[in-house]
């Protein structure tokens, strides 16, 4: 067997097996955004707009807060930087984007207009 | 821009009109650079980050592959089918290396383990006995279901779909595609999902 072949093989039965290890209940009915921050979870609901932090481990709601948006705006894409504490709620409308930054208390602290990005 | 993670002093952006995915610096949010092209991953969602490898996790909506990961040479180098997670949304990664996807029919969200296996091809549902004449094939292969009505997809290294097709028990692919690596997804539309990987030598 050439080393090519040996390889593709390789690659083959490395990749694509993965299983689900546990499930929680979802805080709400469209979450569209997770983020990891501080050992908690955060989710983002599309529909309701509000931000959850949630206990890993039982999908418990420590926290929430509502993601305020322009109406057209769809919320999708959450992130979490624990070095800034700071929680980025993503707003999706025609082909501009738009990131909100949060304080996880929910403050919102400023938006930055992809402009498509 | 459909997707958000943070790594480190990064913010990584996923844009589903672009298909791709850029990188900004914080806390101010500047200076874009490119990171990887999201090839195939046509109705990008959300986006997750594995930093200490540069891989980026992408949730698409409405196709076989519900969770992809491209590193930054814009390959797909791990997928997690629509068998597994069937609408995939949000997605994080912890600091252990697991994946939280949440998943907006069953309104709940999954931990999945990257690095542990459930063997070479996933399945979920009923099992169809999905299996091919030759792995690794050259030339044509077939693939064979007893009693099986379902669609077929094959995707190439790089997500991108190479052959969609309807499967009737038995399905033979005789492609010109190059010597490679490829994903067979069957799908019986019923929320069967069994994928194979294949290996065109």
């Amino acid at each position: 067997m050439n080393k090519s072949v040996l390889l593709l093989l390789i690659v083959a039965a490395a990749a694509w097996a993965h299983s689900i290890v546990s499930t929680i209940d979802a805080p709400d009915t469209n979450v569209t955004g997770l983020a990891w921050g501080n050992d908690r979870l955060w989710a983002m609901d599309a529909v309701s707009d509000y931000v959850y932090e949630l206990d890993p481990a039982t999908g418990t709601v420590i926290s929430s807060f509502y993601f305020d948006h322009p109406v057209t705006v769809v919320p999708t894409g959450l992130a979490y930087s624990e070095d800034l504490n700071m929680v980025y709620c993503g707003g999706w409308y025609n082909t501009n984007g738009y990131i909100y930054k949060y304080t996880p208390d929910g403050t919102v602290t400023g938006m930055v207009d992809m402009c498509g990005g | 821009m459909t997707g958000l993670s943070v790594y480190g002093n990064y913010i990584y952006l996923g844009s589903r009109n672009q298909t791709r995915t850029y990188r900004y610096s914080l806390p101010n949010i500047t200076g874009m650079v490119s990171f990887t092209y999201m090839i195939g991953a046509s109705n990008s969602c959300d986006i997750a980050l594995n930093g200490a490898d540069n891989l980026v996790w992408v949730a698409c909506d409405s196709e076989n592959l519900a969770v992809r990961c491209y590193d930054n040479n814009s390959t797909m180098v791990d997928y997690i089918d629509i068998g597994i997670i069937p609408n995939a949304r949000g997605l994080a990664i912890d600091p252990e290396g697991f994946l939280w996807v949440s998943d907006v029919d069953a309104d709940k969200i999954y931990k999945v383990d990257l690095s542990q296996g459930i063997g070479d091809s996933q399945s979920e549902g009923i099992t169809m006995g999905v299996s091919p004449s030759a792995n690794p094939f050259s030339g044509a292969v077939t693939i064979q279901a007893e009693g099986i009505t379902a669609s077929v997809t094959v995707f190439d290294m790089h997500g991108r779909q190479v052959e969609n097709d309807s499967f009737q028990e038995s399905w033979t692919w005789n492609s010109a595609a190059p010597a490679g690596t490829y994903v067979l997804v069957v799908n019986d539309g019923n929320g069967n999902v069994e994928t194979l990987n294949l290996v065109k030598i």
